[in-house]
C-alpha cells in the first residue's frame, strides 16, 4: 500500500514538470494552429544551454534567465525565417518543416557535445527529504515548485495583461480578434517566441531531473503531444489534467510492467483518446 | 505513359548487369523510397489521407517475413504472408481512425507505428531488440532488386489506371467532397477500405523485400519515423504530378543525399534536416486534399 502512495507522490511531482515541459507546445498549438515537431528540440537546446553555462561556473540564477532570453529570440526568429513562409500553405507543410528543424537541431547537438549522456547534478540538491516513509528527492521538489510558479506567472500574463487577453482572442477567434484591431501575424510571433522560451526554460529542469542526450527530442514532443491531445488545448486546466494522466501512467507501468513499456502504454491512451475524444478532457477548441 | 514504364522495366531489367554493387544499392534504395511513395499515395493522393505512419505496415511485413523465414517456412510463401497480413491488420486498425482528417489523421497513424515500434522491442517472442538476422543467399541484394522494381512498375501501372478509370474518379470525387459523392450515390465506405487494403498489401510487400534486402532487421529499423518523413517529403515534392514525380523525386533525392553523405559522413543528419527544410520551403505548393 505505502508503495502506492510513494508511486502517486512521484507521478504528482512529475505532472508538475510535465505540465510546464507542454506549455509552449499546447500554447503554440492553440494559438496558430501549429503542430510544432522540432519542441523537443528546444527542450534539449535547453538543456544544453544551462548545462554549457554551468561548466564555464556560471550562477544558475544568471544561466537560467539568460536560456529564457535566448528562448525568446529564437522563436521569434524561427516564426519570422521558417514558419511565417508557409504558414498560408496547408498545415502540413509545417509538419515536414519542423520536422526537419527538429533533425537538424538534434544533430547538430550531437555534433557539438557528441551523444554521450549528460546531466546536471548539483550537490546542494543531491539529497532527499524524508516524510515519514516516503521519499522526496530535493531536485523533484525544487522543479516542481519552479514548474508551478511558472505555470502561475503564465496564467498571471494571460489573463492579465493586454497582450495575452490578445492572445486568448486570437486563439479563440482570429477574425473576431482582427476585426477588434488585434494584429494575428504580431501574437503569432509573440505565442511562438514565448513557447520557445518556456522551452528552453522546461530544458533546463530536464537537465536537473534525468541525464540527456541530443536525440531525446522526440519522446519529448511526443509527451507535449500527449498530454495537449489528453488533457486538450484552450485552458490551463486542460494543461494539468493531461499532465496528471501522463505522469500517472508513466509512473506506474514503469513500476509495475518494466521502463520499455512506458512508451507503449502512453502511446496506447493516446490513440485510444484521439479516436474517442481528440478534442480532449477539457479542451475548449479543436484546432 | 507507357514509353516511360518500358523504359523503366528495360533499364531497370539491365541495370543489375553492368551496375557494382554501390551503384546497386543505390538504386534499390531509390526503387524502394518511389514504392513507399506510391503505395501511401494511394491513401493520400487519391482518397487525401495522409498516413504519416503508413510504415506501420511496412514494418508488420519485415516482421512477418523475417519471423516465418527465420522459423524455416520458404521464401514465396513468407513474402505473400508478408503481403497478406499487414493488408489485413490495415483493414482492423485504419478505419476507424479515417473518421480524423488532416494532421490528426497523420498523428494518430504516426502514434501507431511508433506504438507498434515499441510494442515489438518489448516482446521477446519477436526478437525484442536484438531483432532478426536472416541467413540468405549471395544475391539476395540482387533478389531483392528485382522485388522493389516489380513493386514499382505494379504500383505504376496501377497509379496509371486509376488515373484514367472511373473507380479512381470516384475516389477523387470522395476526397473532394464526401457529403457531395454520398448524395451522388456513391458509398465512400468500400472505395477506402480497398484502399487501405492495396496500400497495406503493398507496403507489406516491400517489407517483406527489404528484410530480403538487408539481412537483418530490427524495429527500430523498420519502423523508423525517418522513413515517413521521407517519404512524405517526396510526395509532398510531387503533389502535382503523382506519375511521374515520386520515381523522380526519389531517383534525385537518393542520389544527391547518398553522394552527400559519403562525402560528408559526419554530417550527413545535419545535412538531411537543412535539405528537407530547404525544399519544404522552396516547394510549399500543390498540397490539396479534403480540409476538416
Amino acid at each position: 500500500m505505502e508503495i502506492i502512495f510513494q508511486l502517486l507522490i512521484d507521478a504528482l511531482l512529475l505532472a508538475g514538470y510535465y505540465a510546464l515541459l507542454s506549455s509552449g507546445f499546447s500554447l503554440m498549438w492553440g494559438v496558430s494552429g501549429i503542430i510544432n515537431l522540432a519542441y523537443g528540440s528546444f527542450v534539449l537546446v535547453g538543456a544544453y544551454l544551462v548545462y554549457t553555462f554551468h561548466l564555464l561556473e556560471m550562477s544558475l540564477f544568471l544561466a537560467f534567465p539568460l536560456t529564457v532570453a535566448l528562448g525568446l529570440i529564437s522563436g521569434v526568429v524561427l516564426q519570422h525565417l521558417l514558419i511565417n513562409r508557409l504558414i498560408n500553405y496547408e498545415p502540413f507543410t509545417l509538419l515536414v518543416l519542423t520536422f526537419g528543424f527538429d533533425m537538424l537541431l538534434s544533430n547538430l547537438l550531437n555534433f557539438f557535445f557528441k551523444a554521450d549522456v549528460r546531466s546536471l547534478t548539483l550537490e546542494s540538491l543531491s539529497g532527499s527529504l524524508f516524510v515519514s516513509h516516503f521519499i522526496v528527492p530535493y531536485n523533484k521538489l525544487l522543479v516542481f515548485l519552479l514548474s508551478f510558479l511558472a505555470i502561475l506567472a503564465l496564467q498571471l500574463y494571460l489573463k492579465g495583461t493586454w497582450t495575452g487577453k490578445a492572445i486568448r482572442a486570437v486563439s479563440f477567434d482570429r477574425v473576431g480578434a482582427e476585426l477588434c484591431g488585434i494584429n494575428p501575424g504580431k501574437i503569432y510571433t509573440i505565442s511562438t517566441s514565448l513557447a520557445t522560451a518556456l522551452a528552453m526554460l522546461s530544458g533546463g529542469f530536464y537537465a536537473l531531473l534525468q541525464g540527456f542526450t541530443p536525440f531525446d527530442s522526440g519522446g519529448i514532443t511526443l509527451k507535449a503531444f500527449f498530454v495537449c491531445v489528453v488533457g486538450g488545448l484552450g485552458n490551463v486546466h486542460g494543461l494539468l489534467l493531461g499532465s496528471l494522466v501522463l505522469a500517472l501512467s508513466e509512473v506506474f507501468s514503469g513500476f509495475y510492467l518494466g521502463e520499455g513499456w512506458k512508451v507503449v502504454i502512453s502511446l496506447v491512451i493516446l490513440v485510444l483518446f484521439l479516436l474517442w475524444k481528440p478534442q480532449g478532457v477539457a479542451g475548449v477548441k479543436y484546432a | 505513359m507507357l514509353k516511360l514504364l518500358s523504359f523503366i522495366f528495360v533499364v531497370g531489367c539491365l541495370f543489375p548487369l553492368f551496375a557494382n554493387p554501390y551503384w546497386l544499392r543505390i538504386a534499390s534504395s531509390a526503387l524502394l523510397l518511389s514504392s513507399l511513395s506510391y503505395a501511401h499515395n494511394l491513401l493520400f493522393y487519391f482518397l487525401g489521407y495522409p498516413a504519416f505512419g503508413g510504415i506501420a505496415f511496412f514494418g508488420l511485413g519485415a516482421y512477418t517475413f523475417s519471423f516465418l523465414y527465420s522459423k524455416g517456412f520458404p521464401l514465396i510463401p513468407s513474402l505473400l504472408l508478408s503481403m497478406l497480413i499487414p493488408s489485413l491488420s490495415a483493414l482492423i486498425l485504419l478505419p476507424i481512425m479515417l473518421r480524423l482528417k488532416s494532421h490528426y489523421f497523420a498523428i494518430s497513424t504516426l502514434a501507431l507505428q511508433v506504438m507498434l515500434m515499441e510494442l515489438v522491442e518489448n516482446i521477446e517472442f519477436f526478437g525484442g531488440t536484438k531483432g532478426y538476422a536472416l541467413n540468405l543467399s549471395h544475391h539476395a541484394n540482387i533478389i531483392a532488386y528485382y522485388l522493389f522494381l516489380l513493386a514499382l512498375l505494379g504500383l505504376f501501372l496501377f497509379v496509371i489506371l486509376l488515373e484514367r478509370s472511373v473507380f479512381g474518379r470516384t475516389l477523387k470525387a470522395i476526397k473532394e467532397d464526401e457529403t457531395a459523392s454520398l448524395t451522388l450515390g456513391i458509398n465512400p465506405m468500400p472505395y477506402k477500405l480497398s484502399m487501405l487494403l492495396l496500400m497495406g498489401m503493398s507496403l507489406g510487400f516491400l517489407g517483406g523485400a527489404f528484410s530480403i534486402w538487408s539481412a537483418y532487421i530490427d524495429a527500430s529499423t523498420v519502423f523508423n519515423p525517418t522513413l515517413s518523413v521521407k517519404t512524405f517529403f517526396v510526395l509532398i515534392l510531387s503533389l502535382n504530378s503523382p506519375i511521374y514525380g515520386p520515381f523522380l523525386w526519389s531517383l534525385f533525392f537518393e542520389m544527391f543525399f547518398e553522394t552527400l553523405w559519403s562525402n560528408f559522413p559526419q554530417m550527413h543528419g545535419i545535412l538531411l534536416g537543412l535539405g528537407i527544410m530547404l525544399l519544404i520551403l522552396a516547394f510549399p505548393r500543390g498540397l490539396k486534399w479534403k480540409r476538416s
